[in-house]
């Protein structure tokens, strides 16, 4: 009873209903596969992590090379953590447990190479484009358009392979884990088909097609909801396979896990906007985004009683076996994290830790404790199934564990502490009124040894990750590869056994869930593209008047901005906070952001906010700051930037990039591009040039420096010139 | 602020597309047991395979759906009346 | 294998997967099922068993590949040593019974459902998944571990179903099999659109309250008014489908009880639904507000929510009930070759398929079985109403049910016993007493004038605020009535009071028949008494011959013939004659009250009281013996042997222990009466006992008895009449409340609405005294119900409360009625019963 290729969405023909018994095998090829890449791939996100750590507190180690900046190195940390570790770890797992929960091979051997190589593919190229400086800025999906497109077709085969798998099981209870998988599948696809809308302007450079305010709730929508569906629905599915595995415990409550996954997934995807509270979006969406943050609460702490109470009755076990002991953490850090999160999300406490590095603590209280140490118990639990043999050696595995627990500790304890000096200095105010330390580079030095207790905590880390990696590689080694494991089961009867018809019954089994899944994708996005152009064209953000779009030159200088990864470190919204108009000045306005494709308001301030910075210095303190910021801001922790002053601006890329802009609703006067243009940036530029002369700096008006300082010069100029305007808004607001 | 009815279209296509599965899930029968899945996911076992002769697993990158299925006959005669 | 396991609580999971038996014995454990191994144990490859059956299993398990099994857990097998005999299962083979097991057939392919109480773990939940490695002819087999049940499909030509059963019963899964017993899968589909309804309200209400939030936050102009209405419209859309798939119970309900005209809890729901969505749909469509569709969908979620909780509850309590079904009858059984007693006493639930039985006269056959003995005389008046007994010949097939009339038969039974079955015969309508005053009927009324009551108190806030110029108020508040009264409270209270006090009292071998005799227990004052086998003691009395000396086959004819009746006389005299051989008796009759007659080997025996005999024409009965015996005390029983009087037996009764304690205790209070059918001899003993104001009358005929309770009850008294049940039915149907006191008898009273075993007697005070404690719990439920409902719709109708908080106080309200009610009756009778040794731990039912 051979399968022929199976066309899509067309069931299998069952034999004769005899109760026939067919023996199959387990793919573990592609899990080996994907264990080994995430070992891999885990060292190399922590060492880039360990760098950029360091250069935030020892800025030499910058190398002063266009390639080694922390603006450029930290997408490649989060990009490589996020995607090629964590990602690569929860397919190891998805690939193991979903052929033994549905009891079948995977659907197709081709689509799961397919998405083994495709994946890897895209990493290495994120890996090229990023220090190239080639990113959207949009955090976690900084990539270029053609990786987005690469990574949809990856994404699409996966879902092909993971839901064939499904439909031709032979276990007819779908187990929770399947149902988180799901989840994760679909809610991933569709988010990151919204947030990649952008239209190109050369082979790696797009404009986003929203804009400003807007591309910041599209951009945190995904945000969260990556952190969600990508960082912990697939992670409470493998927790709730390998878990009970583990301990040899079944679930605590199975019920319970039911009704905390359908509680998550019905309302959860309309979070985003706790990541903008205190910014520009309306008022009544930052309340939205804080109550559902606040209801997440219920549903995360349900899956994290569910894992820790299953170990009731085997805690003895926990002291002896590594993978559990991580288990154990792995769980209680997603409940902190959990509970944190929403914390975090309530205005209040939220005014004082964005921008802060509470926010990097949080993240990474989540990232190393849940996604870390939940991966590491996985892989130990998996080479020695995949090797039939036991772990090299369990005591190396109880040194990684306490190290890494010892790692994480160093890590996230001073970064609470910095975070919180952060957000009391910058309100601090002292007795008569003014800003106790109006000087923003003092609070920076304040808190360098925190940075340099979470280096270590970094090297801990990775000490631990390379334990791991010699253990697993001699497990490896001790044993034999078991590239098919055998298996037995029943078919799922196709014919009617009459197991009781419900409601919708006839309707939709008549259809093949691949067919639904399927179709429905297609509508989604297919009827999507026609609705966004329309919506966008018609933009009703009230339009202050006199914002301007971005002159050539001070686009292009916007363009290299994004280049440097400036938004890294520097954010662009300053808060309706007295401490903050003190700081920076007026607060920034919904209306003045709506020709910025993509928005750059950022979410971490390493350095002061720019959305205020036009007129603050005058060009040559620019044009030596960013040869040398040590030299104009002794104690600076800033790159240096000497490539600025020497390259010179590629001006030729511009008409492609105006008539982009014009496509996503900048008003550039037509044909603007074919010469007009460039006569202006020409005299644009000479002007700088001539400033810069009377400041004692002798350049060259084609260098890239000068665009940037056209840039810098720019921002948020556009309410300051006109000071009655940005009044009448203020109080329409 | 037009982006939020895009938001909101899309976040309750998902919803609904989820509401759909489960209201298949109920349908199909899920639920009926909510007890015993968690253990048989315990009860899991897969033998080692030894390697077989005739059987070639499937190459890496092999074009064309391999096919899983064992003939059933192929599987020895097992049970030897004992009682 | 019949070693039945107590089936382990799901709740401790420790003891599913670590250890299943603590194999702390010195002894080795055995490896299979964790028992202690005897020296001389069994040994495999280093492992020891403790009894051949389960090496044997071991090495089955081993040669299919199934070595898992013992990997999962420790010692997860289930103990061979008592290995069941495997060849009775072939009776399974035939279509008939086949059919009744089946759950799917189509010749080919067969699907069938067993319940096996031995499933207990994880390692079982595999062995039963993974039976196809036993036989080519199993194919795919689905574990329910909550139920214990495993469905398994099967090729019918390959594998026969006995040959399944023998497998499983071979590895240690015996499965039970229960024929006719109404499966719990018709309620799958139940469950599955209550998953559903609560599933869609709880989505819908999720995310209608985050479109509806923006309201609350003041959706500022600056987004625009096209958000207003896209919220509003959502909202609607979302709440639709709530409104009309999840809350269609309320509707249909409601509809029902509109049309019948009879008032229930969901019309004042229902109306207050479809006012919330007619108002908010009217402010989204006509654009004045944004509608209150969030506390809507809210209120319906957690009505459904509220009425599963309440629904499985009464599951629970329910389940206690069914699981328990409480029968008195026990049985004597022909005991098996090897244990040498000849007849054995046995409850009925430990009766076997296949085991012989005695019936005698008056009692009831406890199971479809088949007639060994010659012929017998069935009177199915109970099963089918008609009292014309039918003949029955050896082999034939006999429903349970059926009273044996004339002498003891033998038969085998071929089916389980089904106690509910013969639980609902007890309850046939026959014997219902029709009482209108009960306590349910109250509540109905009770219940149809409050409905009204709500709808008024609504109409009127409604009235009264909108008259004040608040509408909206008003309208919150006629919703916030309608849904927070809840008479649902009284509806229970009864119900589960008496439930659980019924259940209580079977504990204590107390057996009502229903849960509203309590109630007419606890209006009882006046008490009649019945002698013999009440008051006296059958136990600890001497019988003495006054005749000439009976020679052997004459000893024989007696002890075979009072062998055949059940009342106590005889059963006394068969005693004394403790001769174990009997001889057939032939036309055996018993005439109630009076005696009884039957020829055995050619002499025509009669045993009864002297006027009996009289009135049959024995001769000799004035004879100077007779009435000499006539003056000792104690009743006395004449014999005549073929017509001749031939001597009197004296049965001396003893009085029951501590009685002289009861009469004292129930004379304060009730006023009593004896009533007896023996001679006045022991008048002036009773007299004493029963002190002076109590009426005893004696030489009563149960037509007498019958009239001396009918005056009783028109001089407004509520009689409770306590008799043995045989000879005076009449009387016990009679009075308000007939109890019936049972000697470990077979003899089934359907007219008696109690039965009480005779060593309970001497509790009847704590009885009665536990009935009007119990009635009293009910009162307090009653009030505490009122209370509740005056203050919530007081305020209600103040307009504070909104909706949303109404339907979570109702269901709260009804839930700690309920489990109050239950709570304290519980108590009570732990309290009341606890001193007494009612409750010994052994009680018969296992």
């Amino acid at each position: 009873m051979s399968t022929a290729s199976l066309p899509l969405g067309q069931p299998k023909p069952t034999r004769a209903s005899s109760p026939q018994i067919e023996t199959f095998f387990y793919d573990n090829r592609i899990v080996r596969a994907f264990a080994i890449v995430t070992a891999i791939w885990g060292l190399v996100g922590f060492s880039a992590g360990l760098i950029i750590a360091c250069q935030i507190f020892w800025p030499e180690l910058n190398l002063n090379l266009q390639f080694t900046t922390f603006g450029r190195l930290r997408p490649l940390h989060t990009n490589a953590v996020i995607f090629a570790f964590v990602g690569n770890g929860m397919f190891t797992g998805i690939y193991y447990s979903t052929q033994r929960l549905c009891k079948a091979r995977m659907f197709s051997d081709f689509l799961s190479w397919f998405h083994f190589w495709g994946w890897q593919l895209i990493i290495v190229a994120a890996a090229i484009t990023l220090p190239l400086g080639l990113t959207t800025s949009k955090e976690y999906a900084e990539l270029e358009w053609p990786i987005d497109i690469a990574i949809t077709l990856v994404w699409v085969a996966f879902a092909i392979n993971f839901f064939g798998t499904i439909v031709k099981r032979r276990e007819k209870h779908m187990y929770v884990a399947l149902w988180f998988y799901i989840a994760t599948i679909l809610t991933v696809a569709v988010l990151h088909i919204f947030n990649s809308l952008e239209i190109p302007a050369g082979w790696f450079k797009s404009y986003s097609v929203y804009a400003g305010v807007q591309d910041a709730l599209v951009q945190w929508w995904y945000g969260h909801n990556a952190v969600a569906f990508f960082l912990t629905t697939p992670y409470l599915g493998l927790m709730y396979y390998f878990l009970p595995k583990a301990a040899n415990r079944p679930v605590f409550s199975y019920r319970l896990s039911i009704i905390h996954f359908w509680a998550l997934i019905f309302i959860y995807i309309w979070a985003g906007p706790h990541h903008l509270l205190y910014t520009a979006l309306p008022d009544w969406a930052q309340s939205l985004g804080m109550v559902f943050s606040v209801m997440l609460i219920a549903p995360s702490w349900g899956g994290m009683l569910n894992g820790l109470l299953t170990l009731r009755g085997a805690w003895d076990k926990v002291r002896q076996d590594p993978m559990l002991k991580f288990m154990v953490v792995a769980v209680t850090a997603y409940g902190m994290a959990t509970l944190e999160g929403p914390t975090l999300a309530i205005k209040s406490i939220n005014s004082l830790s964005h921008y802060t590095d509470w926010t990097i603590a949080h993240v990474h209280t989540g990232a190393l404790g849940w996604n870390g140490f939940l991966t590491f118990s996985l892989l130990y639990w998996i080479f020695p199934r995949l090797y039939n043999t036991k772990l090299w050696s369990t005591k190396l595995a109880n040194y990684h564990f306490w190290i890494a627990l010892l790692g994480m500790m160093f890590y996230v304890v001073p970064i609470y502490v910095s975070g919180v000096t952060q957000g009391l200095m910058w309100k601090q105010f002292n007795a008569d009124g003014f800003l106790q330390y109006p000087n923003f580079l003092e609070i920076v030095i304040r808190i360098i040894p925190m940075h340099q207790l979470r280096a270590i905590g970094g090297t801990l880390y990775i000490v631990g990750a390379v334990l791991m990696v010699i253990n697993l590689y001699k497990t490896a080694k001790a044993g034999v590869f078991e590239p098919e494991s055998e298996a037995q089961a029943a078919p799922l009867a196709k014919a009617g056994t009459g197991s009781g018809h419900g409601y919708f019954h006839r309707v939709l089994e008549a259809k093949p869930l691949l067919f639904t899944v399927l179709t429905t994708i297609a509508i989604l996005v297919g009827g999507l593209i026609e609705i966004v152009p329309l919506y966008l064209i018609k933009q009703n953000v009230p339009t202050i008047s006199s914002v301007k779009p971005y002159s050539p030159l001070e686009l292009l200088g916007r363009d290299i901005y994004i280049r440097e990864g400036c938004v890294g470190c520097h954010s662009q919204m300053v808060r309706p906070f007295r401490s903050e108009t003190e700081r920076y000045g007026e607060y920034s306005k919904a209306g003045e952001f709506v020709y910025d494709h993509p928005f750059l308001w950022g979410s971490k301030r390493t350095g002061p906010d720019l959305h205020r910075v036009g007129g603050k210095y005058p060009d040559a303190w620019h044009y030596n700051h960013m040869d040398d910021p040590r030299s104009t801001s002794p104690g600076s922790i800033m790159p240096r930037y000497p490539w600025l002053l020497t390259q010179t601006l590629d001006t030729n890329t511009l008409p492609a990039r105006i008539s982009a802009l014009r496509k996503v609703g900048v008003p550039y006067p037509a044909g603007f591009e074919n010469g007009e243009a460039q006569k202006e940036l020409a005299a644009q530029a000479e002007k700088i040039t001539a400033n810069l002369k009377s400041g004692m700096v002798e350049t060259e008006p084609d260098r890239e420096i000068i665009a940037l300082i056209a840039y810098l010069q720019r921002l948020g100029m556009d309410i300051k010139s006109a000071p009655e305007a940005a009044a009448s808004l203020s109080n329409a607001n | 602020m037009n982006v939020i009815l895009i938001l909101i279209l899309v976040s309750l296509a998902m919803a609904l597309l989820f509401l759909a599965g489960f209201i298949w899930a109920v349908t199909s029968g899920q639920f009926d047991d909510t007890q015993t899945p968690g253990m048989r996911v315990l009860a899991e076992e897969s033998r080692p395979m030894n390697p077989r002769s005739d059987f070639r697993p499937g190459a890496t990158m092999s074009p064309g759906i391999h096919s899983d299925l064992i003939d059933e006959n192929q599987r020895s005669e097992t049970f030897r009346k004992r009682i | 294998m019949n070693e039945t396991l107590t089936t382990v609580a799901p709740a401790g999971w420790a003891s599913l997967t670590g250890e299943c038996k603590n194999s702390a014995t010195i002894r080795a454990a055995c490896f299979h099922c964790g028992e202690a191994c005897p020296d001389h144990s069994f040994v495999r490859d280093e492992k020891s068993f403790c009894c051949q059956g389960c090496l044997v299993v071991h090495d089955l398990l081993s040669e299919n590949g199934l070595e898992h099994f013992y990997a999962l857990t420790r010692h997860p097998g289930v103990s061979m040593r008592r290995a069941a005999s495997l060849e009775r299962w072939t009776f399974l083979d035939e279509p008939t019974t086949q059919q009744r097991l089946l759950d799917f057939t189509d010749g080919i392919q067969s699907r069938i459902t067993f319940h096996i109480p031995s499933i207990h773990c994880v390692a079982c939940v595999w062995l039963l998944e993974n039976l196809f490695r036993l036989h080519p002819g199993i194919g795919r087999s689905q574990v329910d571990f909550p139920q214990r049940q495993v469905a398994i499909s099967f090729a019918t030509q390959k594998l026969k179903l006995s040959e399944l059963v023998a497998l499983l019963a071979s590895i240690g899964y015996e499965p039970t099999l229960t024929f006719g017993e109404l499966d719990k899968r018709s309620t799958a589909s139940v469950l599955k659109r209550r998953w559903l309804q609560i599933g869609v309200a709880g989505f819908a209400f999720g995310n209608i309250m985050l479109f509806s939030l923006p309201q609350y936050f003041g959706l500022d102009p600056f987004s625009g008014p096209a958000l207003k209405t896209l919220f509003g419209w959502i909202s609607l859309a979302l709440a639709l489908p709530v409104v009309v798939f999840s809350a269609a119970d309320y509707w249909n309900s409601a509809w029902v009880s509109l049309r019948e005209r009879v008032a229930t809890l969901d019309i004042p729901i229902a109306i207050g639904l479809a006012v919330i969505y007619g108002q908010s749909a009217y402010e989204i469509i006509s654009r004045t507000g944004e509608g209150y569709f969030d506390s809507l969908c809210g209120l319906i979620f957690f009505l459904l929510c509220g009425r599963a909780f309440q629904q499985k509850t009464q599951e629970r309590i329910a389940f206690d009930r069914d699981y328990k079904s409480f029968f008195p009858l026990s049985v004597v059984r022909k005991a098996n070759a090897e244990s040498g007693a000849s007849e054995e006493r046995v409850a009925l639930s430990q009766l076997e398929i296949g085991d012989r039985v005695i019936i005698r006269h008056g009692e009831i056959i406890p199971a479809d079985s088949r007639l060994i003995s010659r012929d017998a005389r069935v009177d199915y008046s109970f099963v089918t109403g008609e009292s014309e007994p039918i003949a029955k010949t050896a082999g034939d097939y006999l429903y349970a049910g059926g009273q044996q009339t004339g002498g003891a038969i033998e038969i085998e039974t071929l089916k389980a016993v089904s106690q509910s079955y013969l639980a609902s015969l007890w309850n046939h309508e026959a014997f219902q007493k029709q009482r209108d005053d009960s306590l349910n009927t109250l509540t109905n009324r009770y219940s149809r004038r409050f409905i009204w009551i709500v709808i008024s108190v609504a109409l009127a806030a409604l009235g009264f605020w909108i008259f004040a110029g608040e509408a909206a108020r008003g309208l919150k508040a006629f919703t916030s009535v309608l849904i927070v009264a809840c008479p649902c409270a009284l509806a229970l209270a009864a119900p589960f009071t008496l439930g659980t006090a019924q259940r209580w009292l079977a504990k204590a071998n107390v057996f009502l028949k229903n849960v509203f005799v309590l109630e007419r227990l606890a209006k009882v004052d006046a008490i009649v008494f019945d002698k013999t086998g009440t008051l006296t003691t059958a136990g600890a009395c001497t019988v003495r011959f006054e005749g000439a000396l009976l020679n052997a086959d004459e000893r024989i004819g007696i002890a075979s013939l009072t062998g055949q009746s059940t009342h106590p006389h005889s059963a006394r005299i068969h005693e004394a004659f403790h001769s174990s051989c009997t001889n057939p008796v032939r036309n055996f009759s018993e005439t109630i009250g009076r005696g009884i007659e039957g020829e055995v080997n050619g002499h025509m025996f009669w045993i009864g009281s002297r006027a009996w005999l009289k009135s049959r024409g024995a001769t000799g009965l004035d004879s100077e013996v007779s009435n000499k015996a006539f003056r000792a005390n104690g009743s006395r029983v004449e014999l005549a042997i073929n017509g001749k009087f031939r001597g009197s037996f004296l049965i001396s009764s003893a009085l029951r222990a501590e009685v002289d304690r009861l009469i004292r205790e129930l004379g304060a209070n009730y006023e009593l009466a004896l009533l007896s059918g023996d001679n006045e001899r022991e008048r002036e003993e009773f007299a004493e006992l029963f002190g002076s104001h109590a009426r005893l009358n004696f030489n009563q005929s149960p037509l007498d008895k019958l009239g001396f309770i009918r005056r009783l009850q028109d001089s407004g008294k509520i009689v409770m009449m306590i008799g043995d049940g045989l000879n005076d039915a009449g009387a016990l149907k009679q009075s308000d409340v007939g109890v019936a006191v049972v000697e470990k008898v077979g003899a089934f009273s359907p007219a008696s609405d109690v039965i009480l075993e005779a060593d309970r007697v001497t509790e009847l005070s704590r009885l009665l005294k536990f009935a009007r404690r119990a009635t009293r719990i009910v009162g307090i439920s009653f009030a505490i119900s009122s209370v509740y409902n005056v203050i919530g719709i007081g305020i209600a109708a103040a307009g504070w409360l909104s909706p949303v908080v109404c339907a979570v106080l109702m269901p709260l309200s009804s839930a700690s009625v309920v489990l109050f009610a239950c709570g304290v009756t519980a108590w009570t009778a732990r309290r009341l019963f606890s001193g007494s040794e009612i409750f010994n731990p052994q009680s018969s039912r296992s």
